[in-house]
C-alpha cells in the first residue's frame, strides 16, 4: 500500500528525498563554483547530506563522526589552507582542454554504470548485524582486539608532525 | 611473547627512527655519521629479522595480536628484502648528500618509519591494520619525495603522488568497508572462513569490495591503468627515495597483495581472469613508455611498471593451497638487487643536482670507470633477464609457474615482453661501451655507494645461484 | 648406503675463496702500489694445502667404511627445481673421486709453490694466483660434483681458467690467439657434452639426476640412445682432453706460463675427459660399441701425437704432444672398458708429466725463456737437480720399468689385448716405442752434448729451492706411484683397481699368464727399441737438428692439420657468413626486423601522448580503469 504523504512513514520518505537532494546539490556546487571558498561550502553541504544518509542506515555513530570530522575538521582545514594560500594563485587556471568537461562526464558516467551494475545485482537482504555500532562497543574493541592498530595510529600522527615540521622548516630556509 | 617476536625487527626500526631524531638534537652530529648510524640500525634490524626467520615457525601461518598480523616464511623473507632495501638506500643517501645539500637527520628517520610501515604491510592480516600500515608507509614516502622544496620538480612530484595516493587510499577504505559489510569481518582469517562456506560471486558487495582493494594495490605497484603517476614521481623524487620506493614499496605491496589474493580459491579464480589482462597491459604499456624515455630515472620507473607486470603474472599463477610465495619473493629480491644497484651507481655518478641523468650522459663510461660500467651492465642484464643473473632465474620461475598454472598465453607474452625490454636496457650498455667518452666522470667525496654497487653486483649472481626460498 | 658429511663443500670452497680474496686485492691495488708478492704467495698456497689435508680426510673417511657403501655426500642447497629437474648443489665423494682428489690437490699444491718462484717479479702476480686458485676450485667442483650438472659447472670453470691462463701474457697477439683457439675448440666439445647430458636427462633423468640414481637407472637406457649419449659425451671429452679431431688447441696452449701447462694442460684439466668417461662407466659398460670408438680414437690420437712429437723443436710442444699421446692411451684404456687402468694412468701421468713440465720450466727459467731444444745442450752439469729429476720423469714417460709410467701403460696395453682389441694393442706398442724415442731425443739434446748457444749456457744456473723442492717431491711420486697398482704377475694385487672397483662398472677378464707375460715383454722391448734409436742418433756431442724432407717435413708441419681445418672449416664458414650477410640478411631478416623496430618506436612515441603530466588526467585514467573492471566483473556475477 502507498503510505500517505502525511503519515509518519511518508514524512520519513520525504526527509530521505530531501537529504539526497542536499547531497547532490552540495556535490554540484562543489564542482561548479568558480571560487574555492564556495566550493568548500558546497562540499560541507554534501557532507551533511551524507551524514544524514548514515543516520537513515541506522548508524548514528557514523553519522555523528561524519559531521564532526568531515564537516567540522576537514572542511575547516581546507578553508584554512585556501586562506593561507596565495589567492592570486588559486585563480590561475592551467590550460584546460575544451574536451575535459565531456571527458570528465563520460568518466563519471562509466563509474556510475559500473558501480550501479554491481549494486543492482546485489540481493540486499537482511544481513545480520555484527554489532549495533554503539560508542561503547567501538571503545571496547579499540582497547582490546584493535589495541595494536590504535597504537599504530600514533605513529601515523608522529610521521605527520615530523613531515609538517620538516617541510615547514625547509620552506622557511628558502 | 611470540606476538612480539615477530614484530621485533619492526620495533628495532621504529625505535631506531625515534632514537635518530633524539640524536639529531646534538649539534655536532655530522651528516656522514647520521647516515652511518641509520645504516647500522638497518643492518641490526636485518640481523634481527634474519634470526626471527631462522628461529623457525610455530605454524605455517602464525597469527599475532588477535589476528591482526600474520607471519610466515613469505612475510619474513619479504621483511628481509625490505630491510636490505632500506640499508642500501641509506648508502645511496649518504653518497647522494655529499653532492646535494638538503639533508637533515629526519630524512633517515622518515626512511625508517617508511620501512616500519612496509614491514607491517607484509604482515598485515586485517584490513584496518593494512590501511594504517599503508598510511604509515605512504605518509613517510610523501614527505621524502618532497623533501627538497627548493626545486619545483620535487614539489610537482609530491603533489601528484599525494593526490593520486589519497585517491587510491579512498578506494581502499571504501573497499574495506564493503568487504566488512559482505563478510562481516575485516580479518583475513574470518573473511576466508566466510568465503569457504559462501560463494564469492553470489555476494556482489564482496566483489565490489575486493575490486576496490585490489585497485588500491594495483595503484601502489603502478599497474596499468593506474601507472601513469609513476614516471613523473620517480623522476621528481630525490634519488635515494626513488630507489627505496621502487624496491621497498613494491616488495611490501606485493607481499600483502599475495596474502590477500590467496584468501580464497574462488575469489582468486574470479580475479585471475582480470589480472590476466592487467598483467599483459601493464607489461606492454610499461615497455612502450620505457622505450620513449631519454632520462634514466624515468626509464627505470617505466621498467618498474614492466616488472610489476611480471609479478602480477606470478600472482596469477600462485596456488591458494600451500601458498609459499617463493617465486614472488625470488623475483622481488632479484629486482630489488638490480634496481638498487643501478641507483647506487647513479648516486655517485649523478653528480651535483643529479646532473647526469640521461642515456647520453653515460657515453663511454666503460672507458673511464670500467668497474662501475661492468656493474651497471650486470644490473641491466639482470633486469633484462639474461642468464646467469638472478633476473633470469626470476623470470624463468615465473614463466614456468605460469605454464604450470595453464597460463600458456601469459607465459608467451611474458617472454615477448622480456625481449622487447632489451631495447632500453641494452641501450644504456651500448652507450657505455660503444661510444667515446666526452667527460671524465669525476666524482667528489669518499662515499659508501660504490661499495653498495659492488656488493649488489655480486648478489645479483649470488641470488641467482641460491633459490633457497623455493 | 651413503654418509652425509659436512666438509666436502670446503674442498672447492677454500681455493675459490682464495681466488676471490686475491682477485679483490689485485683489483684494489691495480692502480696504486701492488701488495707484496709474499702475501699473495702465502694466500695462494694455503688454500690448496688445506684442500690436500681435506682430501686425505676424505680418503681415510672412505677407507673406514665397508667397501660397498663408500659414498660421502653433502647437499649444500637445492639449486634448480623445475618439474622433474631437481638439481641440488651437492658434492659426492667415492673411491674414484677421492683418488682424483688426492693427486689434484697434491700436485696443485706443489705447482702453486713452484709458481711462487717461477712467476716472481711478474707484474700481475696477484692476478695469476687468483686465476690459479680459481682453476683449482673449479677442478675440484668438477671432480666432486654430485650430478652431471654440477660437474658441468666445474667443467666450464676450468675451461674459462684455461683460456685466461693461456692468454696470460696478453701483450703478444699469438698468445691471445692461442687462448681463443682453446676456448673455441672447447666450445665445440662442450656442445657435445651438453647435448649428451640433456639426452641422458631425457632418457632416465626423471628418477633423479645425481650419479647414484643415474647408475641405478642405467639399465633402462635403450641401446641406440645409450650409444648416442656415450658418443656425445665423448665429443665433450675430445674437446677437453685434446683427442682427434679437437686436439689442435693443446700444443698452442703452451703459450701460457709453464706452471699452467704443468697443472692445467698436463696433470689435471685435460684428464677431465677420462674422468668423465670413467664416471659414466655405468653407461659405457652398457654399449660396448661406444667403447670401441673411444678406444680407437684414443689410440690413433696417441699415434698421431707421437709422430708429431718426434719432430718438434720447442721443448714445451714436445711435452704437449706427449700429453696428447698419453691422453690417447688413457682413452684407449677406458675405451676397452678397463676404467681403472685408464684412471690409474691419469694418476701416474699427473706426477711424471707435471714433473717434466716443471723441469722444462726450470730449464726455460735458467735460459731466460729459451724454449728451442736446438739452442740448448750440455745442461747436465749446470743444473744437476733438474737433470736427475727430469731423467726420472723421462724414464716414467717412456715406460721404463720399474717407474710409474711402466705399470700404468702396461696395464692399459694388457687390458686391450685381454679384451680382444688386438689392433689397439699393436698400435699401442708402436706408440710406446715412439714415446721412448722422442722423450729421450729431447732429453739427450737438452742435457747432453755440447752447448749450442754459448752465451745462454754461460748464464744458466740451477733454479731456486722453491722450484726444485716440488721437482723432487714429484720425482718421488713419479718413481713410486706405480707401486700402488702392481699386477699379479709381479706379485702385486692391483691395489688401485680394487680401491676403484665400487665406483666403476667393469669386469676383469681372466686370461692366461702367458698373455700377460707377452704383453709385458713387448712393452719392455718397445721401450728398449725406442731408447736405443734415440741414444744412437742424439747421444752424441755434435748432434744437430736434421734437415727434414718429404714425409718427415710433412710430419714436422704436423700434417698440415691446422691449415686443413682452416681451409676446410674456417674459410667456408666465413664465406658462408659473408654470403648470408650480403644476400639473405638485408632482405629476409633485416627488413622485417627494421619494420618491427620502426613500428615499435612509432608506437612508443604515440604512447608518449598519454603521459601528459597532468594529475587530473592520471586520476581519470584510474577511474576509467576501475569502471571498466567493475563493468566487466558485474557481468560475471551470479544472480
Amino acid at each position: 500500500m502507498n503510505p500517505s504523504l502525511f503519515s509518519a512513514d511518508g514524512l520519513v520518505g520525504l526527509i530521505f528525498l530531501l537529504t539526497i537532494a542536499i547531497t547532490i546539490a552540495g556535490g554540484i556546487i562543489a564542482c561548479n563554483s568558480e571560487r574555492l571558498v564556495r566550493a568548500v561550502a558546497g562540499l560541507m553541504i554534501c557532507f551533511i547530506g551524507v551524514g544524514a544518509l548514515y543516520y537513515f542506515l541506522n548508524s548514528p555513530f557514523v553519522a555523528m563522526m561524519q559531521v564532526l570530522i568531515y564537516v567540522g575538521a576537514v572542511a575547516v582545514t581546507i578553508s584554512f589552507a585556501i586562506m593561507l594560500a596565495d589567492p592570486e594563485q588559486s585563480s590561475q587556471h592551467g590550460p584546460i582542454n575544451a574536451l575535459s568537461g565531456p571527458f570528465g562526464f563520460i568518466t563519471a558516467a562509466l563509474l556510475t554504470v559500473g558501480l550501479a551494475l554491481i549494486a543492482l545485482k546485489t540481493m540486499w537482504g537482511d544481513e545480520p548485524k555484527v554489532n549495533d555500532g554503539s560508542v561503547k562497543i567501538i571503545g571496547t574493541q579499540l582497547l582490546t582486539d584493535y589495541s595494536m592498530v590504535f597504537e599504530l595510529v600514533s605513529i601515523v600522527l608522529l610521521i605527520s608532525i615530523i613531515g609538517a615540521l620538516v617541510i615547514a622548516r625547509e620552506g622557511r630556509k628558502s | 611473547m611470540l606476538d612480539f617476536i615477530i614484530i621485533l625487527p619492526l620495533l628495532v626500526v621504529g625505535a631506531g627512527a625515534i632514537a635518530l631524531m633524539l640524536l639529531a638534537s646534538m649539534e655536532n652530529l655530522s651528516e656522514g655519521s647520521t647516515a652511518l648510524v641509520s645504516i647500522g640500525i638497518f643492518a641490526f634490524a636485518f640481523a634481527v629479522q634474519l634470526m626471527v626467520s631462522v628461529s623457525g615457525n610455530v605454524a605455517p601461518y602464525e597469527t599475532a595480536f588477535s589476528g591482526m598480523l600474520t607471519a610466515s616464511t613469505f612475510t619474513k623473507v619479504a621483511g628481509l628484502i625490505i630491510l636490505a632495501c632500506g640499508l642500501f638506500s641509506c648508502m645511496i643517501a649518504q653518497t647522494y648528500f655529499t653532492q646535494n645539500k638538503f639533508s637533515s637527520p629526519e630524512f633517515y628517520s622518515l626512511m625508517m618509519f617508511a620501512a616500519s610501515g612496509m614491514l607491517l604491510l607484509t604482515m598485515a592480516a586485517e584490513l584496518i591494520t593494512l590501511f594504517i600500515s599503508l598510511e604509515i608507509m605512504s605518509l613517510a614516502i610523501y614527505v621524502l619525495v618532497g623533501y627538497d622544496r627548493s626545486r619545483i620538480k620535487r614539489s610537482e612530484a609530491v603533489l601528484k603522488y599525494l593526490m593520486l595516493g589519497a585517491f587510491a587510499g579512498a578506494f581502499f577504505t571504501m573497499g574495506a568497508a564493503l568487504i566488512y559489510g559482505g563478510a562481516g569481518s575485516t580479518r583475513f582469517a574470518l573473511i576466508s572462513k566466510y568465503l569457504a562456506t559462501n560463494s564469492f560471486l553470489e555476494s556482489p558487495v564482496l566483489v565490489a569490495g575486493t575490486l576496490l582493494v585490489i585497485v588500491a594495490f594495483l595503484f601502489k605497484v603502478a599497474a596499468f591503468p593506474f601507472h601513469a603517476w609513476v614516471v613523473d614521481v620517480y623522476d621528481g623524487a630525490p634519488l635515494p627515495v626513488t630507489g627505496f620506493m621502487a624496491t621497498g614499496v613494491k616488495t611490501a605491496i606485493f607481499a600483502v597483495f599475495a596474502n590477500f589474493i590467496v584468501l580464497d580459491n574462488g575469489m582468486k579464480g574470479v580475479w585471475v581472469d582480470y589480472l590476466f589482462y592487467v598483467a599483459v597491459f601493464t607489461m606492454f604499456a610499461g615497455n612502450l613508455i620505457a622505450i620513449g624515455q631519454n632520462n634514466l630515472k624515468r626509464m627505470l620507473a617505466a621498467s618498474g611498471i614492466v616488472h610489476s607486470g611480471y609479478l602480477i603474472i606470478a600472482l596469477v599463477a600462485v596456488g591458494t593451497e600451500n601458498f609459499t610465495g617463493g617465486v614472488i619473493i625470488f623475483y622481488l629480491a632479484a629486482y630489488a638487487a638490480a634496481t638498487l644497484g643501478v641507483f647506487t651507481a647513479l648516486a655517485y655518478l649523478g653528480g651535483t643536482d643529479e646532473r647526469r641523468d640521461s642515456f647520453d650522459d653515460f657515453k663511454g663510461l666503460a672507458k673511464v670507470r670500467p668497474y662501475t660500467a661492468a656493474a651497471i651492465t650486470i644490473f641491466m642484464l639482470s633486469m633484462a633477464g639474461i642468464p646467469p643473473t638472478a633476473g633470469f632465474m626470476g623470470k624463468f620461475y615465473i614463466i614456468t609457474d605460469a605454464i604450470r598454472a595453464d597460463q600458456m598465453l601469459l607465459a608467451v607474452l611474458g617472454i615477448v615482453s622480456s625481449i622487447l625490454s632489451m631495447w632500453y636496457y641494452l641501450r644504456l650498455v651500448i652507450m657505455m661501451y660503444f661510444k667515446e667518452p666526452e667527460e671524465s666522470f669525476e666524482v667528489s667525496g669518499v662515499s659508501l655507494a660504490p661499495v653498495g654497487t659492488m656488493i649488489l653486483a655480486v648478489s645479483v649472481f649470488a641470488i641467482g645461484f641460491y633459490p633457497v626460498f623455493l | 648406503m651413503e654418509h652425509t658429511v659436512s666438509y666436502l663443500v670446503l674442498i672447492p670452497l677454500l681455493p675459490l675463496l682464495g681466488a676471490l680474496l686475491m682477485g679483490l686485492m689485485y683489483l684494489v691495488s691495480c692502480k696504486g702500489k701492488a701488495f707484496p708478492e709474499k702475501i699473495y704467495g702465502i694466500i695462494a698456497c694455503i688454500g690448496p694445502a688445506l684442500t690436500f689435508i681435506l682430501a686425505l680426510k676424505v680418503y681415510f673417511g672412505l677407507k673406514g667404511l665397508p667397501e660397498d657403501s663408500r659414498y660421502l655426500v653433502q647437499d649444500v642447497f637445492t639449486w634448480i627445481k623445475v618439474g622433474d629437474l631437481d638439481i641440488s648443489m651437492g658434492f659426492f665423494a667415492d673411491p674414484l673421486s677421492s683418488l682424483m682428489l688426492l693427486f689434484v690437490t697434491l700436485i696443485g699444491t706443489l705447482i702453486h709453490v713452484y709458481s711462487v718462484g717461477y712467476m716472481a717479479k711478474d707484474e700481475n702476480f696477484g692476478k695469476f694466483f687468483a686465476y690459479l686458485n680459481l682453476f683449482l676450485g673449479s677442478m675440484l667442483i668438477l671432480v666432486l660434483g654430485s650430478s652431471p650438472v654440477v660437474m658441468f659447472v666445474g667443467w666450464e670453470g676450468v675451461g674459462l681458467c684455461s683460456y685466461l691462463l693461456i692468454s696470460y701474457y696478453s701483450t703478444e697477439t699469438n698468445n691471445v690467439i692461442a687462448g681463443n683457439k682453446a676456448f673455441i675448440v672447447n666450445r665445440i666439445g662442450d656442445l657435445g657434452f651438453v647435448l649428451g647430458m640433456s639426452l641422458l636427462f631425457w632418457a632416465i633423468g626423471s628418477g633423479g639426476f645425481d650419479y647414484m640414481s643415474l647408475r641405478a637407472n642405467a639399465e633402462q637406457i635403450g641401446p641406440g640412445v645409450g650409444l648416442a649419449i656415450c658418443l656425445l659425451l665423448f665429443v665433450g671429452a675430445t674437446g677437453k682432453s685434446a683427442q682427434i679431431p679437437l686436439y689442435v688447441w693443446l700444443p698452442d696452449a703452451m703459450a701460457g706460463p709453464t706452471p699452467v701447462s704443468a697443472l692445467i694442460h698436463a696433470a689435471t684439466m685435460v684428464t677431465a675427459g677420462v674422468y668423465m668417461v670413467a664416471r659414466f662407466s655405468f653407461i659405457y659398460a652398457e654399449v660396448p660399441a661406444a667403447g670401441t670408438v673411444v678406444a680407437w680414437i684414443g689410440i690413433l690420437t696417441a699415434l698421431l701425437a707421437a709422430i708429431f712429437g718426434c719432430f718438434q723443436r720447442d721443448i714445451k710442444k714436445i711435452l704437449a704432444y706427449s700429453t696428447v699421446s698419453q691422453l690417447g692411451y688413457m682413452f684407449a684404456g677406458v675405451g676397452v672398458a678397463a676404467y681403472s687402468a685408464g684412471i690409474f694412468h691419469v694418476f701416474t701421468h699427473a706426477f711424471f708429466k707435471a714433473l717434466l713440465f716443471l723441469g722444462a720450466g726450470s730449464v726455460i727459467y735458467a735460459l731466460h725463456h729459451e724454449q728451442d731444444i736446438w739452442r740448448m745442450g750440455g745442461l747436465k752439469n749446470k743444473m744437476p737437480i733438474t737433470y736427475w729429476t727430469m731423467l726420472i720423469g723421462c724414464l716414467a714417460l717412456a715406460g721404463c720399468p720399474p717407474f710409474s709410467g711402466f705399470f700404468s701403460k702396461d696395464e692399459i696395453l694388457f687390458m686391450a689385448l685381454a679384451s680382444g682389441h688386438g689392433g689397439v694393442w699393436l698400435v699401442g706398442v708402436l706408440v710406446a716405442a715412439m714415446t721412448a724415442f722422442y722423450t729421450f731425443r729431447m732429453f739427450f739434446v737438452v742435457f747432453h752434448g755440447k752447448p749450442r748457444d754459448e752465451h745462454a749456457y754461460e748464464h744458466a744456473h740451477e733454479s731456486p729451492k722453491v722450484m726444485t723442492v716440488p721437482l723432487i717431491v714429484l720425482a718421488v711420486g713419479a718413481c713410486f706411484a706405480g707401486y700402488l697398482n702392481i699386477p699379479s704377475i709381479f706379485g702385486g694385487h692391483l691395489g688401485v683397481s680394487h680401491w676403484l672397483a665400487p665406483s666403476l662398472t667393469e669386469h676383469h677378464p681372466h686370461v692366461s699368464v702367458w698373455l700377460e707375460v707377452l704383453a709385458v715383454a713387448t712393452s719392455i722391448a718397445a721401450f728398449g727399441c725406442g731408447i736405443f734409436f734415440a741414444w744412437k742418433k742424439f747421444y752424441v756431442a755434435t748432434a744437430e737438428e736434421p734437415f727434414y724432407t718429404g714425409l718427415a717435413n710433412f710430419a714436422y708441419n704436423k700434417f698440415m692439420v691446422d691449415e686443413l681445418y682452416h681451409y676446410l672449416l674456417v674459410v667456408p664458414y666465413k664465406l658462408l657468413g659473408t654470403a648470408i650477410s650480403k644476400s639473405i640478411e638485408p632482405f629476409v631478416t633485416d627488413g622485417p626486423v627494421k619494420v618491427v623496430v620502426w613500428l615499435y618506436g612509432a608506437l612508443a612515441n604515440a604512447f608518449k601522448v598519454v603521459q601528459v603530466g597532468y594529475v587530473r588526467v592520471y586520476a581519470i585514467y584510474m577511474v576509467i580503469g576501475l569502471s571498466v573492471l567493475s563493468i566487466f566483473i558485474s557481468r560475471s556475477l551470479n544472480l
